[in-house]
């Protein structure tokens, strides 16, 4: 049964129970393989989106469920992880009402710290690795304090700048899968491209030549899985074939 | 699992979470969790050329197999073809050797498999020359299986 919250008439809600499959496992019991656990959740008495029945089955029925979260409104990027097959973020993706079940498993591909947190070390490492901040190759003039961008430059970043670096991309596609120490995958190839052609930043060249090698961009053959399953609906195979445009007319 | 890597906390944690070591995966964290990933040595023939030289052989390939559809048989189209076709495959086939049987991870492996395509390479370039050559020729082949 539903609550009013202003305490006037109810109308009581039959419960409507649908089964979370969600995948666990355990660090501190290693051995233990890792397992889908069945929980019921009443879909009547819980938010729209899968990260209302996580944290309601973590309230209510098992408190050793362990997720990442944070804003709950897809901006941070923390609760990223496989829902149905399709990598998302947990507080977008509404549950399907009429499914008898969801199956909730971690970001694919991925170590897992515990249930499913995935180990994004290395994905931030390889951020890291293309330097995403502005570099300049001269001082700023005395008296000016802006590096000025005109309108139609500033466009390039759109559709660049809103990645939220939550990993859905790069764990659904492939050749990450299969190459991720040395691909570098959609998500910091996208963020590359936004520093490639940002008008403000001078090391557009070598931010390319860092990359001339057979694995970094190249192991990109346009699965176009990325672009798919963005949960912020980017395009970074697009951004990946601008690279390779960019490089092939160096 | 285990494997301690520095003498940091954070190195203890990370090193708990995610070191793996070559043989037994894909992935593993080199350095602390705060450096960088070191980018290959740059390499412009392993990459944008390399590329370039990909997408030049697709290219000439359209209008190579629509003229020998539409014209049939002609010695310098079947001598492109016998040439270009072997290239474009080997490239292909080596690009599906580098995915999933990189050289840091398979080493061997990926020594055996190059060679073998550059043999097969070498066999199927003389094989188009001696069918172009004393036999009907390759257009002329599709034709035959085309239409038989």
């Amino acid at each position: 049964t539903v609550e009013s919250a202003t305490g006037g008439q109810v109308t009581n809600k039959d419960p409507l129970n649908k089964t979370f499959n969600i995948y666990r496992w355990n660090p501190d019991k290693p051995a233990e393989k890792p397992h889908l656990q069945q929980y019921q959740v009443d879909l009547n008495a819980c938010g729209p989106m899968v990260l209302d029945a996580l944290i309601k089955i973590k309230n209510e029925q098992d408190s050793t469920l362990t997720f990442r979260r944070s804003c709950r409104e897809g901006i941070c990027g923390s609760c990223a992880m496989n829902i149905n097959g399709i990598n998302t973020l947990a507080c977008l993706a509404k549950i399907d009402r009429n499914a008898s079940n969801t199956k909730i498993y971690p970001l694919p591909h991925m170590y897992v710290v515990k249930d499913i947190v995935p180990d994004l070390t290395h994905f931030y490492k390889q951020y890291k690795s293309i330097e995403p901040f502005l570099k300049k190759k001269t001082a700023p003039k005395d008296g000016e304090r802006e590096h000025y961008q005109s309108i139609a430059d500033r466009k390039k970043l759109d559709g660049l700048y809103e990645c939220i670096l939550c990993a859905c991309c790069s764990t659904s596609c492939p050749s990450y899968w299969w190459n991720s120490d040395e691909y570098l995958g959609p998500a910091v190839l996208l963020q590359a491209y936004r520093w490639m052609i940002d008008s403000r930043d001078d090391y557009a060249q070598e931010r390319r030549e860092a990359l001339q090698n057979p694995f970094s961009v190249y192991r990109c053959h346009t699965i176009m899985n990325c672009t798919r399953t963005c949960p912020k609906g980017l395009n970074p195979g697009r951004a990946i074939a601008m690279i390779k445009k960019e490089m092939a007319l160096e | 699992m285990f494997h301690i890597k520095n003498d940091n906390w954070i190195g203890r944690v990370s090193a708990f979470q995610a070191t793996k070591t070559l043989e037994n995966g894909a992935e593993y964290i080199k350095g602390t969790v705060n450096e960088a990933v070191v980018l290959p040595p740059k390499d412009k023939v392993a990459g944008s050329y390399h590329w370039d030289f990909e997408r030049l052989l697709s290219l000439s390939l359209i209008p190579l197999t629509i003229t020998s559809v539409v014209n049939g048989a002609h010695p310098i189209t079947d001598l492109c073809l016998g040439v270009i076709l072997p290239f474009h495959c080997h490239l292909g086939f080596d690009a599906m050797i580098t995915d999933y049987y990189p050289s840091r991870r398979s080493p061997v492996l990926n020594k055996v498999l190059t060679w073998s395509l550059r043999g097969a390479t070498l066999i199927a370039l003389y094989g188009c020359y001696e069918f172009n050559t004393n036999d009907v020729g390759m257009t002329e082949l599709v034709k035959k299986v085309w239409h038989a």
